[in-house]
């Protein structure tokens, strides 16, 4: 059906998503996961992965060495070696045990090092796909836990990069480990190993045992941290505080929280008391066998055998080959782990990108011109969902039109918002731009002809001129301490490409562009505050220099004056005004100390200032006079139509005063138009609208109605 | 970083020091309430971590004495196997014992921590439930109850358990070495010979507890350094990285902002300022990092030079007959162990020095004073059913504002008055409520109850006079039923008739888990979201069920459609029939419910009276109502 509507193009596109998507239900097996993501590392930073590497040599060097140098002592010792003779041991052994000590500690630090950063640096780069990849891919409920989860993976608990590649190099280190020990021990006698390896069987099976239990139980457990923390967290901000407070919620909310604990606590008991018997299981066999090792060798010395350093020796070779059973137990339980990891990142990624369309040309719109859109028998159901949000929806927006849409709550007016600005594409018919299928336009080009309001829609935590300006590269003075940054950012940059790190991906590519943009805020600053101490310095390039800010100020100067038009055009200038910082001011109270404090109707305004920055043929309002006073509604209406002027726009309000400047209304009902027509129009037609208009309007007329009879209030009110 | 920058650091850092001395006496009071506190929160913690800390200190030294009993015993022409066997016997089962004994204790040790921890968490939160409103927005006090949650283990209260546990396990492990150590020294070497006679050397004894001394204090110095380090970066890098997760929230967790992210194409910006604050952080930490890998190059490649010389001593001694071959183990051991224990000692000392603060940090959170605990008079019956509230001469500011939000407010209203505030945005509309609530106190003048301060009210029963439905109403990711009553055992009857007479009554028809249905999909697949309008009518249905004497409506139907609002309005007429009430709404002709009009303007009450009177007046009720009612005439 649905390729049905697309062209050619975005059909391929399509396709060849879906190829590198498995099939629901078949999941990539373990080695595949390892190997894919071994891989993604090793092109992140092939440095990285060759520590790890050299973790593992040193690693086997260090247990091997730490084994030789007590037998060599006790040698020296019984052997009526001298003091000369452990000199030289100690010289040789112990010399290369400190050496491979300071090497080792100098990877691990090393490895914390680059760790950060490349955890941070995929980060990011999930991040950046995630603000790129089609809305419909993120508006769920569960997105932002799982984007979460894979920022914490890559960031704080690291399982992507520095806990995948130690399970890696356990695993590694173990095997050769082991292979080493049993030669050496075949000398000896091999059923101690068979013992201990027994043993290590048992613990497999007792881990796996828990480990099952922990899976089966995990998500309950889970689920009771998450409310704990959503009860001790989201419920005692500010925001809930007020309604906390009059619904004296802390009594309740205690119970609840104790309730969750409790249960928690009936999981943390049953886990504790599982390890403790797989603990005892495990401690049970390393008891035998290291028992029997102690016996046999002991047997062995007291029968002429073996000679004491061969004890000392030996007893250090089981040791450690114990040791390596127990280690590669638990590195390949965290590899199974990892991989699975790995599969929840794969199959994140490849949900972002469905419906991607990679470097799509698509059509484009001649600067300036505005286009007919029409919706031809256009159904829309969300996925998954049972009944469709719109149905068979027929419409034209003329250009130029502004047109209004009114209805119920549910009746579907925000949907089709969300599809004429391509959020989402028709589950059934098409959208036409100029009577061309609008899936020959890339998304992301289609969504630059317009602007908009949304219901919704919140300030980001960055300053108020590059939330205004909101997408456009502002090159923008900065303050103090952020030149500072600035500057430290280049030097940073200089020592971060010193240290080798090779710079690879679109990310890094990111950042040098970024230190070239510090570069151009240090010179915006030298013309700026600096100005001052830097031509004192720099008399000679003053000349220069001015001449550069005097092109620097156009385009600043531009932006500026841009804004406070529609900063005046929202009438907001007033409150602008009044900030100490100005355009400069923060949003985000929670991270940004002096953040703005905008009330609700100051907000819808920065929103309609926002919208109107962005100078679009197309321009959406959903809503955005809910939180505005009468004197600002209705200027807001007076406005309208000279903002409106040469665009399309569509109206959403639930004042119907705000149709009366709009050339056209639509009610909808039911996902569909039920009524269309011109103010006066569907008056006449006495149909739904008119219904609507007469409830809310039945006050406001009533009234001077009323004024002229004599009537009291107190009749309204018997009336209802 | 430049010299100057050097300097300040050092300064500061010797401020801090400074300071944290001077706080130490007056930190010892704290340590001592904080001791009380946990154990009232679970007696058996403290007992518990003692005991596992000598348990841990005892521990390695079955090994190091068994196994060095049995090498000399084997190096002995004259061994006995059966001994041997009894001795390697003894060893194994010992330390099969003491691990599970150890294990067990660790484990229940982890259950009791995990549980105060949490109970921490709620101490934080019903703090943060029942402080003063005024409170609740002070970032700097919202940081404070972020850093405690975030302490968890590590620091804070909870930590002392730890440290405690810690500085026992290592004054118990620093004292079996230290007799150890004197058995080593008192162990003569044997023999004529000048290397003999060097060994036991008085000056070769002390040079050696030198050394040793030397390698434990560089370590310790070294990780204090550390410390120290990461402290400080620690909180420069705090800022960036949080903005830089906040950013990432704003973008991720409401996901809905993703609409205007792609309208506005605001991918590039956004991405290059979460890389600037991400590198900012880097930048932040890394030098702690590299710092500490240099640091520790010299750290380990002492103590670990100092462990050959060990080897060697020991290993000369017992060429010269002072002790056994099986001393080797054992003495290098209690050298290892010695070093172990002086170095937690340090480390723990350091740790819980450094926590002091954040102990302090904790009780000082949970002693700030509430103003709202002051009142104590009962809010009775006879008040409940007659009552006027009076405001006298109000003045307000929210901290940190340029000028008050409202200033000299004076009206009064009382039972079965309906009354309207209207006004621009921004005029005091909301403050106006959030003072007759008392989620804020004025600067000046007071509101009056019956004649009587509102501040010397009980807090409680003062709220429970009022049912509110706010313009950011929270509705909570809990059952549907528990929402509308604000509790878990609520009359299924009563919700059931609030959600109906709120306009709900449909939706919850079709609902099949009925009140029972979980909201949102946060903790649950089959959660039910509800739209904005959905959601209004849920927290209408609250303050439906609440009752109370006195409601107050700020906007209570901005989300909704013409006809719900038309229908909510009448509902509440209806239930506010013989009760007060405040209504705020920006549709003016809700108004006509009521008696009288307030208007707002810049803080103060610019007009009042019926809508007729206040038209007739001409003044800003007539322009806001003009302005609105031409476009229905």
């Amino acid at each position: 059906m649905k390729e049905k509507q697309k062209t050619k193009k975005a059909s391929q596109a399509d396709q060849a998503s879906e190829q590198g998507q498995q099939p629901e239900g078949k999941k990539r097996t373990v080695p595949e996961n390892l190997l894919y993501w071994m891989r993604t590392l090793y092109r992140e930073s092939p440095g990285f992965v060759w520590l790890y590497l050299a973790g593992c040599g040193v690693a086997i060097g260090i247990s091997l060495l730490g084994v030789y140098m007590p037998s060599a002592l006790v040698s020296d010792i019984t052997e009526g070696g001298s003091v000369r003779s452990i000199l030289g041991d100690l010289a040789v052994l112990g010399g290369g045990l400190v050496c491979l000590y300071l090497l080792s500690n100098w990877l691990e630090r090393t490895k914390g090092i680059l760790g950060s950063r490349i955890g941070q640096r995929q980060a990011l780069q999930t991040a950046e796909l995630a603000l790129e990849t089609n809305y419909d891919n993120i508006e769920r409920a569960d997105f932002p836990e799982e984007i979460w989860q894979q920022v914490d993976r890559h960031m704080w608990s690291r399982d992507y990069n520095t806990g995948f590649l130690e399970a890696f190099a356990a695993v590694l280190t173990a095997v050769v480990g082991m292979t080493l020990y049993t030669g050496m021990l075949s000398g000896l006698s091999l059923w101690i190993l068979l013992l201990v390896i027994a043993g290590t069987a048992l613990n497999y099976v007792v881990g796996i045992r828990c480990n099952r239990w922990d899976a089966r139980n995990r998500h309950k457990w889970m689920t009771l941290d998450y409310k704990m923390v959503y009860l001790s967290r989201s419920t005692s901000t500010y925001e809930a505080s007020k309604d906390v407070h009059l619904y004296w919620m802390p009594p309740w909310l205690r119970k609840l929280f104790n309730r969750e604990l409790k249960q928690r606590l009936h999981y943390t008991l049953r886990q504790q008391g599982n390890y403790f018997l797989a603990g005892a299981v495990y401690g049970f066999s390393q008891m035998v066998w290291e028992g029997a090792a102690y016996l046999y060798l002991i047997y062995l010395v007291c029968e002429g055998r073996l000679d004491a350093a061969g004890f000392v020796l030996y007893i250090g070779v089981v040791r450690g080959f114990a040791g390596w059973c127990g280690s590669i137990v638990q590195a390949i339980r965290l590899l199974h782990e990892k991989a699975s990891y790995v599969e929840e990142q794969r199959h994140f990624f490849e949900k972002l990108q469905r419906g991607r369309e990679k470097e799509k040309e698509g059509l484009v719109l001649a600067a300036g011109h505005v286009p007919e859109i029409s919706f031809e028998h256009v159904t829309f159901r969300y996925e998954g969902a049972q009944t469709s949000v719109l149905q068979d929806l027929n419409l034209t927006l003329k250009p130029g039109e502004n047109v209004a849409l009114v209805g119920l709550n549910g009746a579907g007016k925000t949907t089709f918002i969300k599809l004429l600005c391509g959020f989402y594409d028709p589950t059934e018919g098409k959208i036409l731009i100029d009577g061309v299928d609008r899936s020959r336009y890339s998304k992301d080009s289609w969504l630059k002809y317009f602007s908009g309001v949304f219901q919704d829609a919140e300030f980001f935590p960055l300053s108020l001129e590059e939330n205004l300006a909101l997408g456009e590269n502002l090159d923008l003075g900065e303050d103090e301490e952020e030149e500072k940054a600035a500057r430290k950012e280049s030097k940073a940059a200089q020592i971060y490409h010193q240290e080798g790190e090779p710079h690879r991906g679109k990310l890094s590519d990111g950042q040098n562009q970024y230190n070239g943009e510090q570069q151009q805020y240090g010179q915006r600053d030298r013309q700026g505050q600096y100005q001052n101490e830097e031509s004192q310095q720099h008399g000679p390039e003053q000349h220069n220099e001015q001449r550069q800010r005097h092109e620097q100020c156009d385009g600043q100067e531009s932006h500026v004056t841009r804004m406070d038009a529609c900063l005046k055009m929202a009438d907001l200038e007033n409150k602008v005004i009044k900030l100490p910082k100005g355009l400069k001011t923060m949003f985000g109270k929670e991270s940004y100390e002096d953040a703005a404090d905008f009330s609700g109707g100051e907000m819808q305004k920065l929103m309609l200032a926002r919208a109107l920055y962005k100078e679009a043929p197309l321009l959406v309002l959903d809503e955005p006079t809910a939180a505005l006073d009468p004197l600002m509604e209705s200027e807001l209406y007076q406005k309208y139509r000279r903002f409106s002027e040469h665009k399309t726009t569509v109206f959403i309000s639930h004042r119907l005063a705000s149709t009366r400047f709009c050339d056209r209304i639509l009610l909808m009902e039911d996902g569909g138009v039920a009524e269309s027509g011109t103010h006066e129009e569907l008056l006449e037609r006495d149909g739904k609208y008119a219904w609507m208009f007469r409830l809310q309007s039945k006050y406001y007329q009533k009234k001077e109605a009323q004024k002229e009879a004599g009537l009291e209030g107190e009749e309204v009110e018997k009336e209802i | 970083m430049s010299k100057a920058d050097k300097k300040a650091a050092k300064q500061q850092v010797q401020e801090t020091e400074a300071s944290a001395a001077s706080k130490a006496g007056a930190a010892s009071k704290q340590i001592k309430r904080a001791i009380v506190y946990l154990a009232k929160e679970s007696p058996g913690i403290f007992p518990l971590a003692l005991l596992q800390a000598v348990m841990e200190a005892a521990y390695p030294y079955i090994g190091i004495l068994l196994s060095a009993g049995i090498l000399t015993e084997l190096a002995d022409p004259g061994r006995s196997m059966s001994h041997l066997f009894r001795m390697a016997l003894l060893l194994v089962g010992l330390n099969f014992l003491g691990k599970r004994l150890m294990d067990f204790g660790g484990q229940l040790l982890d259950v009791l921590q995990y549980t105060v921890m949490k109970h921490i968490e709620r101490a934080v939160a019903e703090k943060a439930w029942k402080m003063d409103y005024a409170m609740s927005a002070d970032p700097k006090i919202n940081e404070t109850k972020q850093r405690i949650t975030r302490w968890h283990y590590g620091r804070g209260v909870l930590a002392l358990v730890g440290q405690l546990r810690g500085v026992f396990q290592a004054l118990v492990t620093i004292g079996i070495s230290i007799a150890l150590v004197a058995e080593f020294f008192q162990a003569k070497a044997v023999g004529e010979d000048r290397t003999a006679a060097l060994l036991n050397h008085w000056a070769v004894s002390v040079l050696f507890l030198m050394l040793l001394s030397f390698s434990i204090i560089y370590s310790i110095y070294t990780s204090f350094r550390i410390q120290k380090h990461y402290f400080k970066t620690n909180e420069t890098s705090e800022k960036p990285i949080n903005r830089m997760m906040y950013l990432m929230d704003s973008c991720f967790s409401k996901y809905r902002n993703g609409k205007d992210i792609r309208m506005f194409h605001a991918k590039e910006q956004i991405s290059g300022k979460l890389r600037a604050l991400g590198g900012e952080y880097l930048r932040e930490i890394e030098p702690a990092f590299r710092y500490e890998r240099r640091k520790t190059f010299y750290s380990i490649l002492i103590s670990r030079c100092f462990d050959l010389l060990v080897y060697l001593f020991v290993g000369a001694k017992a060429i010269f007959g002072a002790f056994g071959v099986g001393s080797i183990l054992k003495y290098t051991g209690m050298v290892t162990q010695l070093g172990d224990g002086v170095t937690r000692l340090c480390d723990t000392v350091r740790d819980f020095l450094q926590n002091l603060e954040y102990v302090e940090v904790y009780f000082r959170y949970l002693d700030m004073p509430n103003a709202t605990a002051e009142g104590t008079l009962p809010v009775t019956q006879e008040i409940r059913e007659n009552y006027e509230f009076e405001f006298r001469n109000v003045t307000f500011a929210y901290p940190g504002a340029p000028g008050p939000s409202l200033s000299g407010i004076s009206c009064r209203f009382r039972k079965g008055e309906k009354i309207a505030i209207v006004g621009r945005n921004g005029s005091g509309k909301t403050t106006f409520i959030k003072l007759l609530c008392r989620l804020c106190d004025p600067q000046e003048g007071e509101i009056l109850l019956n004649g009587v301060d509102i501040r010397k009210y009980q807090y409680q029963e003062y709220l429970s006079f009022f049912s509110t439905v706010f313009q950011d109403y929270q509705i909570f990711d809990f059952k549907l039923g528990e929402n509308v009553a604000a509790e878990s055992e609520y009359d299924g009857e009563r919700v059931k008739e609030a959600l109906e007479n709120a306009g709900f009554g449909e939706r919850l028809s079709t609902l099949a888990d009925g009140l029972d249905t979980q909201l949102f999909k946060r903790f649950s697949e089959d959660g039910v979201e509800l739209s904005g309008g959905e959601s209004q009518k849920v927290a209408i249905a609250r303050c439906l069920y609440k009752d109370a004497p006195y409601v107050v409506l700020d906007e209570p139907t901005a989300a909704l459609d013409p006809v719900a609002e038309a229908d909510i309005y009448q509902r509440m007429n209806r239930f506010t029939r013989d009760k007060g009430a405040i209504y705020i709404s920006h549709r003016l002709s809700s108004c006509h419910f009521c008696h009288r009009i307030l208007v707002f303007e810049e803080g103060r009450i610019a007009e009042q009276g019926s809508h007729e009177e206040l038209l007739a007046a001409k003044g800003l009720y007539r322009r806001l109502w003009d302005a609105q009612a031409q476009y229905y005439a």
